[in-house]
């Protein structure tokens, strides 16, 4: 089902859309919110608690592309249910995104950007990019997919996979002290 | 520090979230371009074998075929297309089975289709004399328990081991669902028994100060007995006539979805669902899918069939899982959709049964005779943002015209009030019984309390309002269609390009 009947159903509040949503992407949504939070229960949970938000900001909200809406709005459920938990710290070494820490090393907490200026500038950094190291990094730190997900995705070894990300991070870094976001 | 950067990368655009979820699909034609040269020498090897012996004509079989045939003679609805989106084997020739490497036979004068899986020696019943094999030589058979209408089976004369390939008609088109449990040997084929049959519902529950909605899923197991009830619920329901045959890849789930084997080998499904809230309209779809054919055949049922199906499930079906998902706090729920029959069910959730009373949609269209009684009956007035009393005016609108791609209009807050103004201008036109006839339509998708519905206004002079089974047409005349097309589009409807799909 096109997205946009979707959306229609949710405007004319019939639930079935949340069927044709849980088939379109609940296996995605799923994945997503399982490698944040590292529990198959607790992704259930913030699968279900999209689908309500979605039925709730659907109308008045109409959002384009879909996709992209389900994945944010779930994306952030579990990380807000991740810092509830208090995990966030004890878990910060299984969550992929901790390698992005060598972008912003030596940046003093005075000196921090604000994290949509940060996020806004990464975006600009990944657009100047080739589509497969754009593809890995946003699957990687974005959705925090695990190197093998990557790997069979992409169609490449795991050294480079490695590889790519660890060139994309050394040219993040470099583009964001010449955009002058963190001094060098 | 990781906080900071999580929401950093919640910052990415929507352009790069889409192509990362979309780049499996890209991955995999990469694969399937390696993959062409090595098909492209399988179809050379075949063709200079095929012409080189001489033995048969035969449409080269290759390793991804795509096979239309053409209008059926009785359709009852839509020509019927055998695609293979995917190739289960990329063998070599010599190691490919005889039903692999002729994907495609013909019998007199009709396409069989491979259905990728061979038939037990035990279920071959007669020889087919009156049938025969067009540009192969072989034999085809009859299987044990079916008619010959859908399933046959064939045996190669080349074929050292002798095996038997079933074969399928795709262009079958069973007039009635007895003809279709006729064709696989619905008593003698057929196995339900197992962890199989699914039947999923919407539930509410009241808190003492709103509604929730819920999602229901019951998993049930039927048994040797409950196999014998539902082929006869099945049977009871021969006479059902089939209204849309399809080949789409996947079943949808309905109400109740059953899988079953075929032959004790092919997985097939049935799927009963219920559709509408007004007027419902409940449809049987049995799903007979291989890796590469899909054969969907749909029947209208009485809607009270469906209640048959449940009830053999509470009955003679053992629940082995329940689920329920919350979907919705605050629901609203019309009082019509009440009554006092509502029970809670075994899984503590109340089943508002949809009632059958002249709902208040049907009340106000049906007995409309002017466009004013629709602007009363649904309280129609002026507004900014596509909702006025019960109607709600999406927030897309089409351009229609006959043998052109739709144009998709995005529509500015004020469309809504020039389409209710429209409507008041001539609100005293009495209504008519008539089906659209425009070759030019201006296409507005609208809801009335929930129910999809649309107006159109048309070039042949009328403005159409529809929901459920019923359209009233109002003659507005030509130059009003022609005067608020312009209107609409000039000064309304957004001035950036339309979006043209199709």
């Amino acid at each position: 089902m096109h997205d946009s009947e979707i959306i229609t159903m949710l405007w004319n509040r019939q639930q079935r859309a949340l069927s044709e949503i849980t088939l379109k992407y609940g296996r995605l949504l799923f994945s997503l919110c399982e490698n944040i939070l590292h529990c198959k229960e607790d992704s259930r949970e913030c699968v279900n608690d999209t689908y309500l938000a979605v039925w709730n900001r659907i109308p008045p909200e109409k959002p384009d592309p879909l996709t992209a809406f389900l994945c944010r709005i779930a994306r952030n459920i579990s990380i807000k249910k991740l810092r509830d938990r208090n995990a966030l710290k004890r878990q910060a070494e299984t969550l992929p995104i901790h390698e992005l820490e060598y972008c912003i090393a030596g940046t003093s907490v005075e000196d921090k950007v604000d994290a949509k200026v940060l996020g806004k500038k990464i975006d600009e950094f990944l657009s100047s990019m080739d589509e497969e190291s754009r593809v890995i990094f946003v699957r990687r730190y974005f959705f925090g997919d695990d190197i093998e997900t990557i790997m069979s995705l992409v169609g490449m070894s795991e050294s480079n996979v490695y590889k790519r990300l660890s060139r994309t991070r050394k040219k993040l870094k470099a583009y964001l002290e010449k955009e002058g976001v963190f001094d060098a | 520090m990781l906080d900071y950067l999580l929401d950093a990368m919640n910052e990415i655009s929507d352009e790069h979230i889409i192509e990362a979820v979309n780049y499996e699909a890209k991955a995999k034609k990469i694969n399937l371009k390696k993959i062409i040269p090595v098909a492209a020498c399988f179809v050379f090897v075949i063709v200079a074998v095929i012409a080189g012996t001489g033995l048969f004509e035969v449409a080269p079989p290759t390793t991804e075929p795509t096979l239309s045939v053409g209008s059926p003679t009785q359709a009852p609805v839509q020509n019927t297309t055998v695609a293979s989106t995917q190739c289960p084997s990329q063998k070599p020739w010599e190691e490919m089975s005889y039903g692999e490497r002729y994907r495609e036979v013909l019998i007199q004068d009709v396409i069989y289709v491979y259905a990728f899986e061979s038939v037990a020696p035990e279920r071959i019943d007669e020889n087919i004399t009156d049938y025969k094999l067009e540009n192969i030589k072989g034999e085809i058979y009859k299987i044990k328990g079916m008619t010959k209408d859908l399933y046959v089976a064939v045996k190669f004369s080349e074929d050292e081991k002798g095996e038997y390939f079933l074969y399928l008609r795709s262009d079958y088109e069973p007039e009635t669902l007895g003809n279709l449990l006729d064709a696989i040997g619905l008593n003698n084929n057929v196995n339900f028994i197992g962890n199989s049959a699914i039947y999923q519902d919407k539930g509410y529950n009241y808190d003492g100060k709103g509604w929730s909605e819920d999602l229901i899923e019951i998993v049930y197991n039927i048994d040797a007995k409950g196999h014998k009830e539902l082929s006869g619920l099945l049977w009871k329901n021969r006479e059902a006539l089939c209204v849309e045959i399809d080949n789409d890849q996947g079943s949808n789930p309905g109400n109740i979805t059953v899988k079953f084997t075929l032959m004790g080998k092919s997985s097939a499904t049935i799927c009963i669902e219920e559709i509408g809230v007004f007027k419902p309209k409940t449809f049987l779809s049995v799903y007979l899918d291989s890796s590469v054919v899909y054969m969907h055949y749909h029947f209208e049922i009485e809607n009270s069939a469906l209640k048959d199906y449940i009830a053999f499930l509470e009955d003679e079906a053992e629940i082995i899982r329940a689920e329920r998902y919350n979907v919705g706090t605050n629901v609203q729920l019309f009082p019509e959709q009440l009554t006092s029959t509502t029970t809670p069910t075994t899984q503590g959730t109340t089943l508002p049964p949809i009632n059958e009373n002249f709902s208040k949609v049907e009340k106000v269209l049906g007995t409309a005779e002017t466009l004013s009684d629709i602007i009363d009956g649904f309280d129609i007035k002026k507004a900014d943002y596509g909702i006025s009393g019960d109607m709600t005016v999406d927030w897309f609108a089409r351009l229609e015209e006959k043998d052109k791609d739709e144009t998709i209009y995005s529509i500015a807050a004020a469309t809504m009030q020039q389409l209710v103004e429209f409507m008041y201008e001539h609100k005293d036109i009495k209504a008519e019984n008539r089906e659209c006839q425009a070759d030019i339509r201006l296409v507005f998708t609208v809801s009335f309390i929930g129910n999809s519905g649309s107006i159109i206004v048309g070039n042949d002079g009328y403005l159409y309002i529809s929901c459920g089974a019923i359209t009233k047409a109002f003659h507005v005349g030509e130059d009003a269609y022609r005067t608020f097309k312009e209107n609409l589009i000039a000064a309304v409807w957004t001035t950036e390009a339309p979006v043209t799909f199709g």
